[in-house]
């Protein structure tokens, strides 16, 4: 039967438990000295050894035959903590056993003093999952429990813990282990189970498994079986979905060339050979903040895990960037990664930020207006002479009054005619916005009732519901109309005659009326004919 | 059903070969991949070669009795845990766990697939942590779930977590057209459509009606871009009846945003990257349309919306609300304001 490595390789020793020497250390001499107290709390991030260690001081304060403090292995009391049916060692999974009546048996049953060793030790698990009341059914037992009794409470979430648990106990942290620690542990695994390793691979896994020795010996396993044993780079890279570091730097190449064809490509290329769109994600983030410390750390070699020739590239990349430029692809990025998280499609969502990062000149968030002004002193600072438009352009902020100017140039600029019927009725609901962005909700409220009909020599047509005749009647009254008519004017660029119709009216008498004023424009020209309405 | 029935995860089927061949079987796994990725089937496909009684490097034969039983699923080694209603539940799971703690019934590996396993709720999650870690001999748990960041990182670390990629849009299409008899268009059209996800493209290519609700879309957005959001509310209102369908389109729309960019940016190469190639006239009306600024906002905008359905608001309101703001950033010329509703 094959046992997963994290299982096989819990810690038997107290100098085995990685990265936790300030822990061990307290604990053994603790042990030395004869001075262990009956509860204690470790709490920390998943694969940190609480567990372990809750087993092995269990093991060594009942051991016959302790080494230097350690637990023996070999002694009737190891051996059946070992195999899990020691009589005196409790291992309670408080997920699954929280009740309060789980807690009032475990009461009943700590009367009874050991049967082998010194110690009756419970270990509790997953502490935070027990109920409210158990915890409080607990509190008087685990303040002045017999004095044979050992209580060790282990959990992931110190917070969910009443104050009157954690102030009974010794609290014990434990931190995140280091990259560099998990290598070489992950190094003495492979050369006992006789694993061809790469050390590069083993960095690699090192870093992914976040500090958790227990998912840096999971993903290793997961590699050992993909490689038939033999654990290089590609296979750790093909297990994890990580693209090569070459893809970021690339990647981030193409974003400062503001090259979004590229960088599309690349994300394609990326997708096709199958690595995790969400680990991209994460590992631009991580390069950025990486190019960051180039910039600001002087001595960056000691806070960047990287080779020295990755570091020179990280370096020369990082002189072409600005640093307001990084610090809003890292704005960009760490939103997205978030995003990235719900959508069963981060594919798009990179797809699209990738785009995003290339456009600096259209970005107006703070960071991507910091980054252009960075930009722009840059340029000045290097004495480029600035070219200084005569006419600001079109798209820049609409002042009112320049706006209007533009309105009564236009009509002569461009002839009426290039305004086709078809064209102005799709810019109709344009007209309407653009009323209400003047502020001029009544006209818009009458006019959003009105359907354009047909606009034929200079004349709109607007058609109203029978239901809607006021609204005919109000865009009737002069004043009204002359209003609607000069901002028509001003927004199509023509000048506009308005005509309402009601629904079901017969048009036949407009038609003939129509044909006349046709007519007349076709004697004389369009500019010298204007039709009166008599009232 | 052997591993290279596994399309397009050669990672997945090689790993899992390799550890059935080589005895090297973890307790725990979990398979991560959107819906229709094929983590149901792999675990089929898993189960049997744990059972089968052909040799090692064989498995899974398909032909032995215990690999025939897995396939009709009444193998009595095999059980499944689904969400009863919502969630899976704490009960659920201690049921589980005191199932878990009897031998198999018949020799070989006792299989637990918690399928959905992303809706076991909070408790139901620590309360397996224990039995994950350390299960009896023999003992071999399959995870399945839509995304890995429901469940809890306690969870994860005690498993072999392999996540499935999108597929390449080249090796689906391979894939449907040996299995498939479908024109040639049809197939190429459908393993671009479906983002990598086989299920997706076996489900158009086998309905109708997922081209119908393309064009509908695509009508509904474009109505929307060209400002005319009152009749789009009003398409809306007749289609999108609900949340399954509303999120249908929210992809779409993204997705066909995602091309206009990439129309817009990789030129003449456009045509390899595309999604939606069929539809190139309308893509070039919306490129013509839309500055970036305006694309921008309006990604914002269903971005915003996929969030206020995430949390419960109503379809029709989060619609409306969208279609409308669409419009308005389409009509306002060249100044988007892609505020939040």
């Amino acid at each position: 039967m094959y046992t997963a490595l994290y299982r096989k390789w819990r810690p038997q020793l107290f100098e085995d438990v990685c990265g936790q020497n300030q822990i061990t250390v307290t604990l053994k001499n603790e042990l030395k000295n004869n001075k262990l107290t009956h509860a204690y709390l470790f709490c920390g991030t998943r694969g940190t050894g609480k567990t372990t260690t809750a087993k092995l001081l269990a093991k060594a304060a009942n051991c016959r035959n302790p080494q230097e403090h350690n637990p023996c292995n070999a002694c009737e009391s190891c051996v059946s903590i070992n195999e899990g049916n020691s009589i005196d060692v409790y291992e309670i999974d408080a997920a699954s056993n929280r009740g309060i009546d789980d807690i009032r048996n475990l009461r009943e049953a700590i009367k009874f003093t050991p049967t082998m060793g010194r110690y009756k030790v419970y270990i509790i698990d997953e502490v935070h999952m027990l109920t409210n009341e158990a915890f409080n059914a607990l509190l008087k037992t685990l303040e002045e429990p017999p004095e044979y009794v050992l209580f060790i409470l282990a959990t992931t979430e110190p917070h969910k813990l009443p104050a009157t648990i954690l102030s009974r106990c010794q609290r014990f942290d434990f931190k995140r282990i280091g990259v560099e620690e998990i290598t070489a542990r992950l190094q003495r695994v492979c050369s006992t189970e006789e694993l061809t390793a790469d050390e590069n691979a083993l960095r690699l896994i090192a870093r992914n498994a976040d500090g958790a020795m227990r998912d840096a010996l999971s993903i290793l396993d997961q590699c050992a079986v993909y490689g038939n044993k033999q654990i290089t780079v590609e296979a750790a890279l093909d297990v994890l979905g990580i693209a090569n570091n070459e893809y970021l730097f690339k990647a981030a190449d193409a974003i400062h060339r503001a090259d979004a064809g590229a960088a599309i490509l690349l994300v394609d290329e990326l997708a096709s050979c199958g690595k995790d769109m969400n680990q991209f994600i994460k590992d631009m983030l991580v390069h950025y903040r990486n190019l960051l410390m180039t910039k600001v750390v002087e001595r960056c070699e000691e806070i960047i895990d990287m080779s020295v020739e990755g570091i020179a590239q990280l370096k020369k990349q990082a002189a072409e960037y600005s640093k307001e430029n990084i610090i809003r692809c890292i704005r960009l990025l760490s939103e997205l990664e978030n995003e990235a998280k719900w959508t069963s499609n981060s594919k798009i969502l990179l797809e699209i930020a990738i785009v995003r990062l290339c456009k600096l000149e259209s970005d107006e968030s703070l960071e991507g207006l910091m980054a252009r002004l960075a930009k722009l002193e840059a340029a000045l600072a290097g004495g480029i002479p600035m070219a200084v438009l005569p006419e600001a352009r079109e798209s820049g902020s609409p002042a009112p009054a320049r706006k209007e100017k533009a309105a009564e140039a236009k009509p002569k600029a461009s002839p009426p005619a290039q305004l086709s019927d078809t064209n102005f009725m799709e810019k109709w609901s344009g007209f309407i916005q653009e009323l209400k962005s003047k502020g001029k909700i009544k006209l818009r409220t009458y006019l959003a009732l009105a359907k354009p009909v047909r606009f034929e020599g200079g004349v709109l047509a607007l058609q109203f519901e029978n239901g809607d005749a006021h609204c005919k009647e109000a865009i009737e009254t002069p004043a009204n109309k002359s209003d609607v008519e000069a901002l028509a004017a001003v927004y199509f660029g023509t000048k506009v005659r308005i005509r309402c119709l009601l629904e079901n009216e017969p048009q036949a008498a407009d038609d003939v009326e129509n044909d006349i004023v046709a007519a007349a424009i076709g004697l004389v020209g369009q500019d010298n004919v204007e039709v009166v309405e008599e009232a | 059903m052997s591993f290279d029935s596994i399309v397009g995860q050669p990672v997945i089927a090689e790993s899992l070969r390799n550890a059935v061949a080589g005895r090297m079987v973890a307790n725990g796994y979990l398979f991560c991949g959107p819906k229709g990725c094929g983590k149901k089937h792999t675990a089929f496909v898993f189960a049997q070669a744990l059972n089968c009684k052909a040799a090692p490097s064989m498995r899974p034969c398909g032909q032995c009795s215990t690999c025939m039983r897995v396939k009709n699923s009444n193998h009595p080694n095999i059980e499944y845990i689904r969400p009863t209603g919502q969630s899976i539940k704490i009960k659920q799971i201690r049921q589980l766990i005191s199932e878990v703690s009897k031998k198999p019934y018949e020799e070989g590996y006792k299989v637990i697939v918690v399928e959905e396993a992303e809706k076991m709720t909070h408790d139901a999650q620590d309360a397996f942590l224990k039995t994950l870690e350390e299960p009896p001999q023999n003992t071999v748990f399959l995870l399945l779930a839509e995304n890995q960041y429901a469940i809890l990182p306690t969870i994860l670390s005690r498993c072999q977590v392999f996540q499935f990629k999108p597929v390449d849009s080249r090796a689906i299409e391979a894939y449907l057209a040996k299995a498939f008899s479908y024109p040639e268009t049809k197939i190429k059209l459908a393993s671009k459509y479906a983002n990598g996800i086989i299920g997706r493209a076996v489900e158009i290519l086998e309905g109708e009606q997922c081209f119908e609700a393309r064009d509908f879309h695509i009508r509904l957005l474009d109505a929307a871009i060209k400002g005319h959001g009152q009749e789009a509310c009003g398409m809306a209102t007749e289609k999108i009846l609900d949340r399954a369908e509303a999120e249908g389109f929210l992809a779409f729309a993204l997705e066909w945003l995602r091309d206009l960019l990439v129309y817009r940016e990789t030129g003449s190469l456009r045509e390899q990257y595309l999604v939606n190639t069929d539809k190139a006239d309308m893509l070039s009306s919306h490129d013509e349309a839309l500055t970036d600024g305006k694309i921008i906002s309006i990604m914002e905008i269903i971005k915003n919306t996929l969030n206020y359905m995430r949390f419960n608001v109503s379809i029709k309101n989060s619609m409306d609300s969208m279609l409308l703001n669409i419009a308005e950033v389409c009509l306002n010329n060249g100044k988007n304001s892609g505020r939040p509703v």
